[in-house]
């Protein structure tokens, strides 16, 4: 039934822009698509669907400009400015305040209609709307001004959305560029160039598949013949020389042929190059040394196997533990540890601390479960310290107290566990020995220890909210290295549900939580079907399954930060318990079996998240805590954080106070023109009516003690001795006194209308107007006057 | 076959060797599959265009070839072209630009040739305006399949081609004769024939009995015959008026035009009739042809007539210094649109010395000019010198038309004029030199 329409509506199409122009455009799709697919290998989270859009949309936008008489500055930046107002809402989100704004708008204009029935418009909530847009807009601009000022600064840092939108913006230039330049130029090989520099560059520098560059390359050759074929047709055309159609052809069939075979030879060609010879040398060699391993075995030489770690289960990949990702935990009311936590006096408190009680961190997502990088096992001392241990390439805050209290916790443990250890929070030492498998220094995997009863110090991050919302992201290598990084097929959906859940947060802890929030939204169950095998389990988590348990929700959420650019890792062990009060302990039953997220914070190490629906969410407080030590501002990343604070703050205010006070001013202007031409097309009786119920209005937000019956003059009389006595101050004074004869004057007209038999004039009308544009301004100086009066009172 | 000047070879992408360039500096500094890709594409399609240009340029060759020498408005000329590849390169598309100047000629072309072989075609056109033209040179353009470069090969070789005013069949236009001084001027229909006798010859097999002249063969006591040649009273001094400040009109359709054409047709006329024609023009450059007979006179004056041009001499100028060169028994036909009168002050000395005068006026107001010709006829008639009014329909009559198939009737003569439209002529082809 649609094919027919389709056909019909393809052909006009075609006859309209002509095969040239489609064929054109259609090959310009294939050199930017390759650039756009190309980068989906090089760049983490790179939208791809959005991606090809932006450079499809883009290129037919370059060309529509060149076929526009425009000159070539004014049509770049109608583009820019189109461009990244469409990747603006689309990536940042700025959709849903936009369209408060725009139904604000439309509220606030049927109030302007209904004024006469209904009293003067509410223009609070366009106000609030308007702020609200211009607070996300800020959001975005600093974020991406971090970026870029992390790259300047040589920190960089992962921001999902910065990075979408430069490298958005980026391709909705140079697609359109390629469009201008072929359309405008006839020159493919410039307007292609750029783009391709690009992939290329990007390609070189992580270094990975080339599979994109040769439909680049067969694409952009492919151009180049037809856009100069076209060219010289052109001429032929206007200079009326007859030229056979089936040199078109001929064209077509020689290019083609050649680019095919270009493309070909260029593909199977091998790169050759010094790293590649000796590489291939040693291939040679290992296989000779593998030929001889018997020999070498009979000579007695063989390496010793490394003793077996108590962690060695737990490590390697596929699920940590049997509860974790497939299928429902085996959750029993067994108790298997009791923990005294010495921070707590006996019998004291009703609502105990709530504590995670960590065994094992994770930081490898492989699509299907979790396992732990490579560790290196390192007995200790009982009492010794495990930050002794410290290597270079410690993060400065995982070796200071300051940020942090120490909790010392005594365990029993009633249950065979291996011989883990638990401590909430950051492992520091044990009254016993035991042994501590590093992943790197400062990264601990997790603890050992044989005995069953065993005291234990920690440290927890003593932070507050506000402090967590201060801190930037120029998170040290090591960390951003192994607890950013993300499988390279992580579903692209996962990372653009990560980066539209983050857009608009302004700061790491606040993206933290929109993801944590987002996911304490999907329903807790333990009733679940087994995981497909070859799905990426969050993506079946998040777009199928919509609902499940711990494991479910922390790797998730872990998947979820790190794509948005927070440093995250999965940790497993024990949720609080049960608290015994008389005891002062928590009685920890299997149930309580639980897997969390720690999210690390620069100047905090890791912070807990609860994305779990079916755990409480973690209360942090919000009063001020102690400032960070001195010491620890004076580091260089914390200096660097500093003075991007220090930055993104002049940005705000520098952009958020003159573009709100613009936009109010702007909005005013636009209110005062469209009252002003509204009640000059109101009869005049009505129209001096309506001021003096506004007056009236505005001597109630005044204050203004009225008695009951008074006539309009003894109302204008009681307004205008209220205003003299409440402006004491001679500036404002100045500014506001003059009220009171406008008021009389209003007054006056007002009681001509009402009681005179003369009726008022148009011209009447015009003075009301008039003294009323002075007035209100007057009255509203006054209400702020009285306002900030009070606010210091 | 004409042999090309230098090739000229343009790489039409600067930007080209610029990313080859940098690509193979990549390739060598931090060896990558994608740079290597790009390099192999890019310079790869950058030699194969340029050997197959290179090719090309080796192999392109352009014969031309012309019949005919000269043309008349109105014929048809053809040329044969002969593309020659003789490079194991195909040519995908070759762009025959023509350089020649003849009007509304168009020889260019755009045409393939495969493989060391040849395409051959023939260009017609009509020649619509008179003048001395060039045919040739001619510019080899072509490109290889990328259009990376393009190719220029030139051919010098031209050839001169005159094209003569068309000479058309008349309307009843009586001339004058001129020749008798001393009898009164004669009635503009009482035309006669010449009698006088300029010498006596030998008589040979074939002459008219009737004009042995009986007294010499008596006393010579051999047969001599008279000879009748022309007397000066039988000369046309046929006069054009060229005058840049009287023509009205604009290209086919103008005074001038009309004017080279009446003197075309009128000069043809009287050489077919046996008398001497001569032809004086005020044009750029000046035209002044005593008056002789023959074809070789006919050529000269459409010679001039192709190619002369409007100038800045007025009639009466042209009468009152060629005054001493006019026979004083010459019949005058002026050919004017001049409508002052002004020039009728220089004719009439002549006429007091024994001219007869015929006087064409090309009505300027029929040709989109102003003037009143009124007043001019009626002093001719007052001074009974025969004029005939000539409109701007002179050629729209049919007999004037051109002839079959829109075109004049060709002729072919030794000189090698022009060919006829459907008639297979058997004049040799000539390469353009």
């Amino acid at each position: 039934m649609l094919a027919k329409p389709l056909v019909w509506v393809l052909r006009q199409i075609i006859r309209w822009i002509g095969w040239p122009t489609l064929l054109s455009i259609l090959l310009l799709w294939t050199a930017l698509g390759s650039v756009s697919l190309g980068l989906t290998g090089v760049m983490r989270g790179f939208d791809t669907p959005l991606m090809l859009v932006i450079v499809g949309v883009g290129v037919l936008a370059g060309w529509v400009m060149a076929r526009s008489p425009l000159p070539g500055w004014l049509a770049g930046l109608i583009l820019l400015v189109v461009g990244s107002e469409a990747l603006l809402l689309r990536v940042g989100q700025l959709g849903t305040p936009l369209m408060t704004v725009f139904r604000s708008s439309g509220d606030l204009i049927a109030a302007v209609w209904r004024e006469p029935f209904t009293g003067p418009p509410d223009l609070i909530p366009l106000q609030l709307t308007l702020a609200e847009l211009w607070r996300s807009f800020n959001i975005l601009l600093m974020r991406i001004i971090d970026w870029l000022f992390g790259l300047i600064t040589g920190q960089p840092v992962f921001d999902l959305v910065a990075a979408t939108l430069v490298w958005g913006g980026t391709l909705w230039m140079l697609a359109a560029w390629a469009g201008w330049a072929v359309r405008r130029y006839q020159h493919p090989l410039w307007g292609v160039t750029p783009a391709g520099a690009l992939l290329l560059i990007s390609l070189a520098f992580a270094p990975t598949q080339t599979a994109t560059v040769p439909p680049l390359l067969g694409a952009t050759l492919l151009l180049i013949a037809l856009v100069k074929y076209e060219a010289r047709e052109r001429s032929w055309r206007t200079a009326g020389t007859d030229f056979p159609l089936d040199v078109r052809t001929e064209m077509a069939v020689t290019a083609i042929f050649l680019s095919a075979g270009l493309v070909t030879v260029a593909t199977m060609t091998p790169t050759l190059s010094v790293r590649q010879i000796a590489r291939f040398t040693w291939r040679l060699m290992g296989a000779q040394i593998s030929q001889a391993q018997p020999m070498i075995r009979s000579l007695g030489l063989d390496s010793n196997p490394a003793p077996a770690s108590p962690l060695d289960k737990v490590r390697a990949g596929g699920l940590p533990r049997d509860h974790l990702l497939g299928s429902g935990p085996e959750l029993s009311q067994q108790i298997v540890m009791m923990i005294r936590a010495a921070e707590i006096p006996a019998r004291s408190p009703a609502e105990p601390p709530h504590y995670y009680w960590r065994s094992l961190t994770y930081d490898r997502y492989t699509g299907h479960g979790w396992s732990s990088g490579k560790t290196q096992t390192i007995a200790y001392e009982a009492g010794e310290s495990v930050v002794a241990e410290d290597n270079a390439g410690v993060p400065d805050d995982l070796l200071t107290s300051s940020s942090r209290r120490i909790l010392r916790q005594d365990v029993e443990v009633t249950d065979d566990f291996g011989g883990l250890l638990f401590a909430a929070g950051e492992l520091l030492t044990a009254d016993q020995n035991f042994s501590v498998d590093w992943r790197g220094p400062g990264d601990i995997f997790g603890a050992t220890i044989e005995a069953k009863t065993y005291t234990v110090e920690s440290r927890l991050p003593l932070v507050n909210e506000t402090e967590l919302r201060a801190v930037e992201s120029n998170y040290p290598e090591a960390i951003r290295r192994r607890y950013l990084s993300l499988p390279d097929d992580i579903p692209n959906r996962v990372l653009t549900l990560a980066r539209d859940l983050t857009a608009l947060e302004p700061t790491p802890y606040d993206r933290a939580k929109a993801i944590e929030s987002y996911l304490r939204t999907f329903p807790y169950t333990l009733d679940l079907p087994p995981p497909p095998r070859n799905r990426d389990i969050v993506d079946y988590f998040l777009f199928d399954l919509q609902r499940g348990y711990c494991d479910y929700y922390a790797s998730s959420m872990v998947v979820l930060a790190r794509a948005a650019g927070l440093p995250a890792r999965l940790a497993i062990g024990y949720i609080n318990g049960t608290y015994d009060a008389a005891e002062a302990r928590y009685i920890v039953s299997a149930a309580e079996a639980h897997s969390w997220v720690e999210i690390y914070f620069p100047g905090y190490g890791w912070v807990n998240f609860e994305p779990t629906a079916g755990r409480p969410a973690i209360e942090r407080l919000t009063e001020q805590m102690p400032p960070i030590p001195a010491e620890l501002e004076a580091e260089p990343a914390a200096r660097i954080g500093h003075t991007a604070g220090v930055v993104r703050k002049f940005w705000l205010w520098g952009l958020a106070l003159p573009g709100s006070l613009a936009l109010l001013a702007l909005g005013g202007l636009v209110w005062s023109a469209v009252d002003g031409w509204r009640l000059r097309r109101l009869p005049p009786a009505e129209a001096i009516s309506l001021l003096y119920q506004r007056l009236y209005q505005h001597s109630q937000r005044l204050h203004t003690p009225l008695e009951i019956g008074s006539t309009p003059l003894e109302f204008a009389t009681a307004l205008i001795d209220h205003i003299d006595g409440l402006v004491k101050q001679k500036r404002w004074s100045q500014l506001v006194t003059p009220a009171g004869s406008e008021v009389q004057q209003l007054a006056e007209l007002y009681i001509r209308t009402r009681y005179s038999l003369h009726r008022p004039a148009a011209a009447d009308q015009i003075r009301a107007i008039q003294i009323w544009r002075n007035l209100q301004r007057r009255l509203w100086l006054a209400w702020i006057y009285l306002f900030a009066k009070r606010s210091d009172g | 076959m004409t042999r090309s000047s230098k090739p000229r070879l343009q790489l039409n992408s600067r930007l080209l060797p610029i990313l080859v360039g940098l690509l193979l500096i990549m390739q060598l500094t931090f060896p990558y599959k994608g740079w290597l890709i790009l390099l192999i594409g890019l310079g790869g399609a950058w030699l194969i265009s340029y050997l197959w240009m290179f090719l090309l340029a080796q192999g392109l060759s352009l014969t031309r070839e012309m019949r005919f020498g000269w043309a008349q408005v109105g014929d048809r000329i053809e040329e044969r072209f002969t593309l020659t590849n003789s490079s194991p390169i195909t040519a995908v598309w070759v762009e025959v630009v023509d350089h020649s100047t003849l009007p509304d000629y168009q020889a260019g072309r755009v045409t393939g040739v495969g493989i060391t072989s040849e395409n051959r075609w023939k260009t017609q056109s009509v020649c619509t305006r008179r003048g001395v033209f060039t045919l040739g040179p001619t510019t080899l353009c072509t490109g290889d399949p990328f259009g990376l470069y393009t190719l220029n090969l030139h051919h010098p070789a031209s050839i001169t081609l005159t094209v003569t005013p068309p000479i058309v069949p008349l309307p009843t236009i009586d001339v004058a004769p001129g020749g008798r001084a001393g009898e009164g001027r004669s009635h503009p229909n009482a035309m006669e024939r010449t009698v006088s006798a300029a010498g006596v010859r030998y008589y040979l097999p074939g002459d008219d009995l009737r004009h042995i002249h009986w007294p010499t063969s008596a006393r010579r006591n051999s047969l001599y015959v008279r000879r009748l040649d022309s007397t000066p009273a039988g000369d046309w001094w046929i006069i054009l008026d060229l005058d840049r400040a009287v023509q009205a009109g604009q290209d086919q359709r103008s005074t001038e035009e009309h004017g080279v054409i009446l003197a075309a047709s009128l000069a043809d006329r009287g050489l077919q009739a046996g008398r001497a024609v001569g032809l004086v023009a005020n044009g750029e450059p000046l035209a002044w042809l005593s008056p002789q007979g023959g074809d070789t006179q006919r050529w000269e004056i459409l010679r001039q007539l192709a190619l002369i041009a409007p100038g800045e001499r007025s009639l009466a100028e042209l009468l009152t210094r060629g005054r001493a060169s006019f026979d004083q028994v010459a019949s005058l036909i002026i050919i004017t649109a001049s409508a002052d009168g002004t020039w009728l002050e220089a004719l009439l000395p002549l006429l007091r010395r024994g001219a007869v005068a015929t006087v064409l006026l090309l009505d300027p107001t029929s040709f989109g000019g102003t003037g009143q010709i009124g007043p001019i006829q009626a002093l001719l008639a007052e001074f009974g010198i025969t004029a005939h009014l000539i409109t701007s329909d002179l050629l729209d009559r049919p007999e004037a038309r051109p002839g079959h198939h829109g075109q004049y009737d060709w002729q072919i003569s030794p000189l090698g004029r022009a060919i006829a439209p459907h008639r297979a002529p058997d004049v040799a082809w000539k390469g353009l030199d």
